[in-house]
């Protein structure tokens, strides 16, 4: 099982619409995939028609009201532990609690059901959800978008991970900076393009090779609750989406 | 003549994978059942010699007075064993070992094994509790919204039934009921028109056969699906 947590503490860079393609991306592909939303803005488990009401969710697994295993939903997407507002109520309860940061991890590690994927959907911020998913990931993938303060927002990710990594998961290994929403029109989007490699280099994360090209297909599918793969299959998106999924798989062998 | 329709990239891409995938769960299937096989062999060739051991052992404890011996031996053990009270009766390497008090360890285990019974016993009743107060939560949820449900007035009217359309003004899509305007087909005339324009306009876009062939060709040498060929076409036409 590999835990792929999808973070970036900057919002509105394709966190979540990244986690679920790359995880429809690798269901598509015969691999068994766990989402996870600790995102308390739940969008994700809008896109799963998951629900939060008398039912264990991510919120519950880190009150410790119940293990994963019961907090699995089985939705016509996909197997997803559902998001909750609530998540952002409990979170100072959640940092006070000994051995907060490592809830995610035990969970995951007590875990019955088996999967190939576990696919994690962050919150925007350095919070303990973040961290949490840090620590019980093999991988992290951050997606960027094409905008000022795009880099500069990579310091501080940087220096969590690296701190992650020194204090609590060694292991954790960096996947790739994903560039979002490319539009090859744009001058800007051209620079960054032309560019991130040599940022990455400097800043020691390697970056996908292909970047996900701005697409009004991704919205609509969001829009209509459909996966991209199945509704608009021949957006470049989907085929944008499917070819990073590709390096992902490729760089685990 | 209906334009075949073309596989999605994306999709073709991730079913290769999944091909590539199942190609090398088998090899490795494959490998597997090699290694038990060479396993299954060693082990094999391990018992046939044990067995010969054994055999060499069985002629050595032939001898009578070794027999003898081992009868006595069972004897004593048996009417030591009469002696004890029946929970007591511990194996005989415990009775070698002279150290563990059988019936104090089994009154542990069981006692241990009655502190989880009642632990998961009251975890179920705590999860039971947590279900209930939660179904509970719903049924009055849902009660509180009984009777409250107000069909949507801009769609249908405001009593769910449909209008009848408006003239001029531009409004003969739409009719205002009393909460406001709701939709209405169009009609007959109306959109006979509109499948004719869109009719003009895929015209106009159709490729010819022979384009259709060029365009095949283009992208064989290309490495790539047609369709692919044509985004990048329409993308440098109109960038």
């Amino acid at each position: 099982m590999e835990i792929i947590a999808i973070a970036n503490q900057k919002g509105g860079v394709g966190k979540t619409t990244t986690a679920l393609n790359i995880a429809d991306a690798l269901r598509h592909s015969g691999y068994t995939v766990l989402f996870i939303d600790v995102d308390p803005q739940a969008n994700s488990t809008s896109s799963y028609k998951a629900v939060i009401e008398n039912t264990y969710t991510a919120q519950d697994l880190f009150e410790k009201k119940c293990s994963a295993d019961e907090a699995i939903q089985h939705t016509e997407f996909g197997d997803i532990i559902a998001g909750d507002p609530g998540l952002s109520t409990i979170e100072m309860d959640v940092q006070k609690k000994m051995g907060g940061f490592h809830l995610l991890k035990k969970a995951l590690g007590k875990m019955k059901a088996s999967y190939d994927f576990v696919i994690v959907d962050t919150p925007p911020n350095l919070g303990i959800y973040m961290l949490n998913a840090l620590i019980a990931a093999d991988k992290v993938i951050v997606p960027i978008k094409a905008e000022k303060y795009a880099i500069d927002g990579l310091q501080r990710l940087i220096e969590t991970i690296s701190d992650v990594k020194e204090e609590e998961n060694p292991d954790l290994e960096i996947a790739g900076i994903l560039l979002t929403t490319y539009d090859k029109r744009n001058e800007l989007d051209r620079k960054l393009w032309d560019t991130l490699p040599e940022v990455g280099e400097a800043i020691g994360m390697p970056v996908f090779e292909t970047p996900i090209r701005i697409s009004q297909d991704v919205k609509k599918a969001q829009d209509q609750i459909q996966s991209l793969f199945d509704s608009y299959p021949n957006s470049n998106a989907a085929y944008d989406y499917a070819r990073v999924t590709k390096e992902l798989i490729e760089g685990d062998k | 003549m209906a334009k075949a329709k073309q596989p999605s990239a994306a999709l073709s891409m991730l079913k290769q994978m999944s091909t590539d995938r199942q190609k090398e769960s088998k090899t490795k299937t494959a490998a597997e059942k090699d290694t038990e096989k060479t396993t299954e062999v060693k082990a094999a060739v391990k018992t046939t010699a044990s067995e010969k051991a054994g055999a060499k052992d069985a002629a050595a404890d032939r001898q009578p007075a070794a027999e003898k011996a081992g009868s006595e031996k069972r004897a004593e053990q048996a009417a030591s064993n009469t002696d004890k009270p029946r929970n007591e009766t511990a194996s005989p390497a415990d009775r070698e070992e002279g150290t563990i008090d059988r019936a104090a360890y089994e009154a542990l285990i069981a006692e241990n094994a009655r502190i989880q019974a009642e632990k998961e016993a009251a975890e179920q009743r705590a999860k039971e509790k947590d279900a209930e107060a939660r179904q509970a939560a719903q049924r009055a949820a849902t009660a509180s919204n009984a009777g409250t449900y107000q069909p949507n007035p801009v769609y249908a009217g405001g009593n769910g039934t449909y209008l009848q359309a408006g003239t001029g003004y531009g409004m003969e899509n739409y009719a205002y009921g009393e909460n406001g305007p709701a939709v209405v087909k169009p009609g007959k005339t109306q959109f006979r028109n509109m499948v004719k324009e869109k009719k003009n306009v895929r015209k106009n876009f159709l490729l010819t056969p022979s384009n259709s062939e060029h365009l095949k060709e283009e992208a064989e040498d290309l490495g790539t699906s047609m369709n692919d060929l044509l985004n990048l076409i329409l993308e440098d036409r109109y960038n």
